[in-house]
């Protein structure tokens, strides 16, 4: 790891400028974020690095007092905007504002210790409960404030107001709301995620705080900013540099960005002709270039192999989303003259997309809790993913209760039963899965979490189950008695495949055939 | 194309009887041309007509080894070899375990290969003291 990616410090590219997020003037170095004086038609004023299912990364720098860019960073925004849409069905009683804070909490130990590159400690990382805007005119960050009071705009966290009001609970939904913290329930609420509850009492954030149009939000969830050291090339481009390609700069838009020292050196293509960064001075397309290249592949492959194994012991949860995307690349040489190829890093840019979940089960010997998996949101189907993890299916089925037995010790119950739908009939069986089964007990869903222990062969579309240890009280226990042998049909109902880390290196194998054959002109798929 | 044409790969290494799963690779490679124009490519200078390759020692079946680590990787399609038999953990205390093998075997590769891109750098600063002293021998015999 190296503490200073870029040890001369250097200006700002013409059509750039930094905007300080904390420090005064007289402050020997600030924490600036990176914005274009004409903002980009797509990407408008800020330079996004990448964008992520739940944040957003911006380009940011600490620079000096002469405005000089010391070193590189990354900035990593919350972005909620489409999280609502993007949840399991079922997902709102695991999945809220509580669930996320958590997970935000967790991306940044887990980028911390994964220990590619520096995340930094700064005063973005407080739990900042008020949204933070830019104002392009005056070149500052402000916190907005209430024009007539002049109080800040908050986050409003307390549940009970919420409710009284007939708003969304902060800690049980992922809906957000600002208010004036002193005024309280007599305070105006500005709802900032989409499909937030609305009323009288609302106002949207946009006519209110953006009411100037040089106003643009740029932490507008609020919480903390985590802050990293850049890792600006993407594997594709480190591979596309490998393969004598030039490479084109940090940021989406129609104007990137180029950092001086090392990253110079690859942009420019008569550097790259000349054996930039190598060991081997050849000429591209020579037998030794290719030698160094399957080198520098390889050793690609092994560290990124090695940075998912240092995550999940860090994490304890498998990451199911592994793409090439969701790792980058930085060069962590000091000199130009030296071989810097060989000692690029990788970062990780994503934290995993596992949930998990205890199912109690008895075997012969004991009972114990198990472990379990799921996925955070829905994934569509991915070249770098095997279909299982796509199979996450809901369906309608007649559940049939055929045995409740009572353990002695513990007092809980275990289940047997079957269900019976044409959906089944279309599933992989054969996969280990885990069936969430939404029985009605009383006008209320019980939810129960059953293995299939078998098939009849005559009815394809039927399977036994029998489900983990619960607790029932005496009501559901006579009401699930009284139903023994009854087909409840319309039964709502989750089937989840048995997933873990294997599904990594499914990715990983995927993600190793696109470092390996890259260059090739051959599509993956 | 390359997803399909390794599944391929490994369903024929499936059929083979070689011990080792590099050499069945090399088997169904040297066997089936257009298999070989896929997962060979000239363009990497892996083709089965470029001698010497591209200095990598045939009997070392390297490439034919770092095809080996993907297929393993992708569960589901070796009958045996692959280093997980289904997509869910054993035992959640091993989670991270998984990952020692492949990364056991791509350290050994990547060593392998380093050590081809140093002794090149020592060849060639042999092969230039040669030339420098016959140079100086013939221009400057005084020196030499």
């Amino acid at each position: 790891m190296t503490e200073s990616l870029f040890a001369i410090p250097s200006t700002l590219d013409e059509g750039f400028q930094a905007i300080s997020l904390d420090g005064s003037e007289d402050s020997s170095f600030r924490l600036a974020l990176i914005v274009r004086k004409q903002p980009d038609p797509a990407e408008g004023p800020f330079c996004r690095l990448r964008q992520l299912a739940e944040a957003n990364v911006y380009l940011g720098c600490l620079m000096d007092r002469s405005q000089r860019v010391v070193q590189w960073l990354e900035l990593w925004v919350r972005d909620y905007d489409n999280i609502a849409d993007s949840l399991h069905e079922n997902a709102f009683d695991i999945i809220n504002n509580a669930v996320l804070d958590a997970r935000w909490q967790r991306q940044r130990d887990l980028l911390a210790k994964s220990g590619a590159v520096t995340v930094l400690s700064t005063a973005l990382d407080e739990q900042m409960d008020c949204p933070l805007y830019i104002d392009l005119y005056n070149k500052v960050a402000i916190f907005p404030k209430d024009e007539q009071s002049q109080m800040h705009w908050t986050l409003c966290k307390e549940d009970n107001l919420l409710k009284r009001l007939g708003l969304a609970a902060f800690t049980s939904t992922v809906h957000r709301y600002l208010y004036l913290e002193a005024h309280g329930a007599d305070s105006i609420f500005l709802p900032i995620t989409p499909n937030a509850p609305t009323h009288s009492k609302t106002k949207s954030a946009d006519t209110v705080i953006s009411a100037r149009s040089t106003l643009v939000p740029f932490s507008r969830y609020g919480g903390s900013i985590i802050v990293r050291a850049i890792a600006p090339l993407s594997v594709e481009g480190y591979l596309n540099v490998l393969n004598g390609k030039s490479w084109s700069g940090m940021g989406s838009g129609r104007k990137p960005l180029l950092p001086s020292g090392l990253y110079r050196e690859i942009a420019d293509d008569l550097s790259l002709g000349y054996s930039a960064g190598r060991l081997l001075p050849s000429r591209s397309g020579s037998r030794t270039w290719k030698l160094e290249n399957l080198y520098l592949k390889v050793r690609l492959f092994y560290e990124i192999v090695q940075l998912v194994k240092r995550c999940v012991e860090q994490d304890r949860k498998p990451f199911f989303s592994l793409e090439t995307s969701s790792f980058a690349v930085h060069l962590a040489g000091q000199s130009a003259s030296a071989p810097f190829l060989w000692d690029a890093e990788v970062a990780i840019n994503q934290v995993s997309d596992a949930l998990d979940f205890s199912v109690e089960k008895q075997s012969d010997l004991d009972s114990r809790e198990t472990t379990y998996f799921r996925t955070f949101q829905p994934l569509p189907s991915s070249i770098y993913r095997p279909e299982a993890l796509a199979q996450h299916k809901s369906l309608l089925a007649e559940v049939t209760l055929l045995d409740l037995q009572r353990d002695r010790d513990s007092g809980l119950y275990q289940i047997e039963g079957s269900m019976r739908s044409p959906d089944l009939q279309l599933m992989n069986l054969a996969s280990k899965s885990l069936y969430f089964i939404h029985y009605p007990v009383r006008g209320k869903r019980l939810k129960l979490v059953a293995e299939m222990t078998g098939m009849d062969p005559q009815l394809p579309d039927k399977i036994r189950f029998q489900t983990g240890k619960i607790r029932l009280n005496s009501e559901q226990e006579m009401a699930m008695k009284a139903m023994r042998g009854v087909e409840q049909a319309g039964t709502y109902c989750e089937v989840l495949p048995v997933l873990g880390t294997p599904c990594d290196l499914y990715s990983l194998g995927i993600i190793g055939m696109e470092i390996l054959f890259h260059g090739t002109g051959t599509s993956l798929a | 194309m390359i997803k399909d044409n390794v599944r391929t790969l490994a369903l024929r290494c499936n059929d083979l009887e070689q011990d080792s799963l590099p050499k069945k690779i090399a088997h169904v490679l040297q066997t089936d041309e257009s298999l070989a124009r896929i997962l060979m490519p000239a363009g990497l200078g892996l083709s089965p007509d470029a001698k010497p390759r591209i200095g990598i020692p045939p009997e070392d079946l390297l490439w034919e080894n770092l095809l080996a680590i993907v297929v393993k990787c992708l569960s589901g399609l070796l009958t045996d070899g692959a280093y997980c038999q289904s997509l869910s953990n054993e035992s959640n205390f091993r989670m991270a375990q998984i990952f020692d093998d492949p990364l056991k075997e791509l350290s050994n590769h990547a060593a392998t290969l380093r050590a081809l891109c140093i002794g090149d750098v020592h060849s060639s600063h042999m092969i230039r003291n040669v030339i420098d002293t016959a140079l100086s021998r013939k221009f400057n015999p005084s020196e030499a």
